[in-house]
């Protein structure tokens, strides 16, 4: 009984502490679930397991001021887990909104087509690559945090992570160019139109030539 | 120099390394002189760096809302799965380390930082005014001015406790609270070094005080008393409204407040901004910016007072104010734990009560009182079993686990003790736990229901929040003399799904066992009953306590962790159920009575139940509570007012609410 009793006193303290990690955290375990796995709905299903395996695994945190990259360890294992076993690999378009997010037309519009080009070629790299970028620059975590989120040494998180910003250079290349095809592509398409729609008179006053002149 | 396939690997990757971390000099120097004469590796530079600054602009994606909700279920399933004796072993213990009021002041283990909030009532006695807003803003709602009363926020950390002010005099119209306020005039009012903990918690204020709760890292409390400045409350509340006019105080929601005009303190930052600013004028430095947007404000109050220099428009570095941060806490009972209901000022905030236990747990909780002038607590009960509850006027109301004779296991009962006499009289009704009154002491709202008692320790198990008329169970009030109510609302309704009081010395109810009594939880009928005789043959006192949340299952879904708080007017009360019990989030709603029938005006709640974090403070015109919000996750300060131009909302910016718990 006492035995039983230490255990869950051990546990109160263990929601505790996850819950103010959660109340700390979450937002920025969200967005980065989110990013890796480019769905929002599994992105929440994920948090919501990154928590529950944090109390789950509260005794194996030790120093309180690390709580923070081993959240994102657990996190990335859960996202990388959850890749593995769906192989997920969604090359939709995806402009970042997500649900609750109340932004307006001109926003989605804007951030859309400038984010676009740049959240589908992170998609494209490597998953652990994708994660030690996301982890460095967007979630901001110090180079002792990452090698501890990535379960890595510290040099071997500087090396995945220039690979990962040589992938991402490279693939943001292709993207550019696909875009710059698929504009273009768009532009002929619209020229076709407009030669389609437009009587034969202003079509010749458009190319800049008038026939009977 | 031997070079690998891809002689620049290495280059790039110190140039991705430099990016986030400086280069040792001989790296540095080696890197610059290669990329003098390689321009394909400049041109990777180029590229890594427009890489990170499109990835740092990339925004942070806002986690759902029912994000909260669902993980907090998911860990209460995962707590259920331990054994049953371990869970019923996880409530005593619940109990022993904290006791029924520390859930109320859930401690921060994690965090070094804990923030209380307090709404003073004042003493402007200005009328509102409304203020229509043209501009830029006109799109937006427009904003209209409330008395303006500051709210205050004690922030806790290791090195001592900041008390914070912000200002409100302006809200715009709700139903959802659409304005923000990125520039409310916040500024620490009072520093007082080394009497913070780990953790902090509860924090009260009565006439110009406040009781602050500081908790170390081993769970012990020390409870002090401190007042704040007397310009904290008066001029500077009003100043400040004058200063944030429609303009600036107030900005729709969506037009996100740049960097540089929200300075949020954020943890430690407390002592940080202190030195940063070592007056007390707000932390928003955007006093410049202010006389620039004042006369936006279209139609000056009467309440716009200028703003006194030196206060608000002082610049950062000018001296401390005397009393800004050389007053020390005076503390009035140390290495405790406390229990029952959160301390609370008397209603002439001469005296403070609450109830604790030593922090080794040898006894169970007595209740303690503090009068203005003394040094220290006196205790006011010496059995070890008593928890405050509230105040109701000048006397306590306790609530007892009491030893019953052997083989009838122990009880709880109430009790009203007048703390100038000593004198206590049991409250002739059962079941009752830590009821609330008012400060008319007319009303009451009670927990009531099924409690687990174990030694002096004591644990809800099904149960709610009921309304009790409290003129008809205070022990205090003759009530022979009260005419006998006939009429259905104060009906002792006796039998499954009924909340009827029984008086205590009847003994057990029927079919319920003191102690640990199960109950349907259905909502009490207001039909029904005579009035129940007890076994003395007087007429007992019949009461129909009504339940606050009629839609509650209180088997299947009990209140086992709540607060309760009347504005000091009377009438009105906000309640705050957890999510889970010893969680942080849960429930606020603030509802008022009937103002002739008693009844619960159910049609105009003054806030709709919405997710709050523990601690909330209520005025008789509004409420403040920390609320989830996508900008700030761990929760921004909100407010919600409500007088004879309808509701109005805020949200505050520039108050940092991160990381804490707050507790009242």
């Amino acid at each position: 009984m006492r035995e039983a009793r230490a255990l869950t006193r051990d546990q109160a303290a263990a929601r505790a502490c996850v819950e103010e990690l959660y109340a700390a955290h979450h937002a920025e375990i969200y967005s980065y679930l989110s990013r890796m796995l480019r769905d929002d709905e599994l992105a929440a299903d994920l948090a919501q397991e990154t928590f529950v395996k944090a109390f789950r695994a509260y005794d194996t945190l030790i120093d309180q001021d690390r709580a923070r990259a081993w959240l994102y360890q657990i996190a990335g294992r859960t996202a990388l887990d959850e890749l593995r076993r769906r192989k997920i690999v969604r090359f939709v378009p995806w402009t970042g909104e997500s649900r609750g997010v109340a932004s307006s037309a001109e926003d989605i519009a804007l951030g859309g087509r400038l984010n676009g080009e740049l959240e589908r070629a992170l998609a494209t790299i490597p998953e652990r690559q994708r994660m030690a970028l996301l982890l460095t620059e967007v979630n901001e975590l110090s180079g002792l945090e990452l090698a501890e989120a990535m379960g890595v040494s510290h040099v071997a998180a500087r090396a995945l992570l220039t690979r990962a910003r040589e992938s991402l250079r490279q693939s943001l290349a292709v993207e550019h160019a696909r875009s710059a095809v698929r504009e273009s592509h768009d532009r002929g398409v619209r020229e076709v139109a407009v030669r389609q729609d437009t009587p034969p008179s202003l079509r010749r006053w458009r190319s800049g030539r008038r026939r009977d002149q | 120099m031997k070079l690998p396939v891809d002689g620049h690997a290495r280059y790039r990757e110190m140039i991705s390394t430099r990016l986030n971390w400086p280069l040792d000099a001989t790296a540095e120097a080696e890197l610059e002189r290669h990329l003098e004469r390689c321009s394909r590796c400049r041109s990777v530079e180029r590229d890594y760096r427009a890489q990170q600054t499109r990835l740092a602009a990339l925004p942070t994606i806002p986690a759902p809302r029912d994000l909260w909700a669902r993980t907090s279920a998911a860990l209460d399933t995962e707590m259920a799965r331990s054994p049953r004796a371990a869970r019923r072993a996880d409530r005593q213990d619940r109990v022993a380390d904290r006791g029924p009021t520390s859930r109320l002041l859930a401690l921060s283990a994690v965090s070094s930082l804990t923030l209380a909030i307090v709404v003073i009532a004042t003493q402007l006695n200005t009328g509102v005014t409304v203020v229509p807003t043209t501009g830029p803003q006109a799109a937006g709602p427009t904003p209209f001015d409330v008395q303006s009363e500051p709210v205050f926020v004690a922030d806790f950390s290791a090195d001592g406790v900041t008390v914070y002010q912000t200002n409100v005099g302006q809200v715009c119209p709700t139903p959802t609270i659409e304005c923000s306020a990125a520039d409310t005039g916040t500024h620490p009012v009072l520093r007082i070094p080394g009497s913070g903990g780990r953790s902090g918690m509860a924090v009260q204020s009565g006439q110009g005080r406040m009781a602050l709760l500081a908790v170390n890292d081993i769970g012990q409390e020390t409870i002090s008393v401190v007042t704040l400045p007397a310009n904290a409350t008066g001029s500077g509340s009003s100043a400040a409204t004058g200063s944030s006019g429609p303009g600036p105080g107030t900005t729709p929601r969506g037009s996100t407040p740049t960097p540089g005009a929200t300075h949020r303190p954020t943890s430690p930052a407390p002592t940080e901004v202190i030195q940063e600013t070592p007056n007390h004028p707000q932390l928003s430095p955007s006093s410049t910016s202010r006389p620039t947007r004042a006369p936006r404000s279209p139609v000056p109050t009467p309440k716009a007072t200028p703003v006194p220099s030196g206060t608000q428009s002082a610049p950062p570095g000018s001296p401390v104010p005397t009393g800004s941060s050389a007053t020390t806490a005076l503390a009035i009972l140390d290495h405790v734990r406390t229990a029952g209901a959160p301390a609370a000022w008397s209603p002439d905030g001469e005296m403070l009560a609450f109830s604790a236990m030593p922090a080794d747990r040898s006894t169970g909780p007595d209740v303690y009182v503090w009068r203005l002038g003394d040094a220290k607590a006196q205790r006011l009960t010496s059995d070890h079993r008593s928890y405050f509850a509230s105040w109701a006027g000048s006397r306590i109301v306790i609530s007892r686990v009491m030893p019953l004779p052997k083989g009838k296991g122990p009880a709880t009962g109430t009790f009203v003790l007048d703390p100038a006499s000593g004198e206590s009289r049991q409250v002739p009704v059962n079941r009752m736990w830590l009821p609330a009154v008012d400060g008319k002491d007319r009303w009451a709202v009670s927990w009531m229901g099924s409690l687990a008692v174990a030694g002096s320790n004591v644990t809800p198990t099904t149960g709610g929040l009921y309304l009790v008329d409290w003129r008809l169970v205070d022990p205090f009030v003759d009530h022979k003399a009260m005419v006998a109510p006939t009429a259905t609302p104060y009906l002792d309704a006796e039998g499954p799904g009924h909340r009827g009081i029984t008086p205590l010395a009847t003994g057990t109810p029927r079919s319920h066992r003191p102690g640990h009594v199960k109950h349907p939880g259905t909502t009490p009928s207001p039909s029904v009953s005579a009035p129940a005789i007890n076994t003395t043959g007087t007429p007992s006192v019949t009461v129909t306590p009504q339940a606050i949340e009629p839609a509650r299952n209180e088997t299947t879904d009990p209140v086992l962790d709540w607060q309760v708080r009347w504005a000091d007017s009377g009438g009105t009360f906000g309640f705050w159920i957890a999510d889970g019990q010893g969680a942080n989030w849960g429930r606020l709603a603030v509802l008022r009575l009937l103002p002739a029938a008693g009844g619960i005006d159910y049609g105009t709640p003054l806030l709709d139940p919405t997710l709050a974090k523990r601690s909330f403070s209520l005025g008789s015109d509004r409420v403040a509570w920390v609320a989830a919000s996508d900008d700030q996750p761990a929760g921004e300060l909100r407010l919600r007012t409500w007088d004879v131009h309808g509701y109005g909302g805020l949200r505050i910016h520039d108050l940092n609410v991160d990381g804490g718990v707050p507790a009242f």
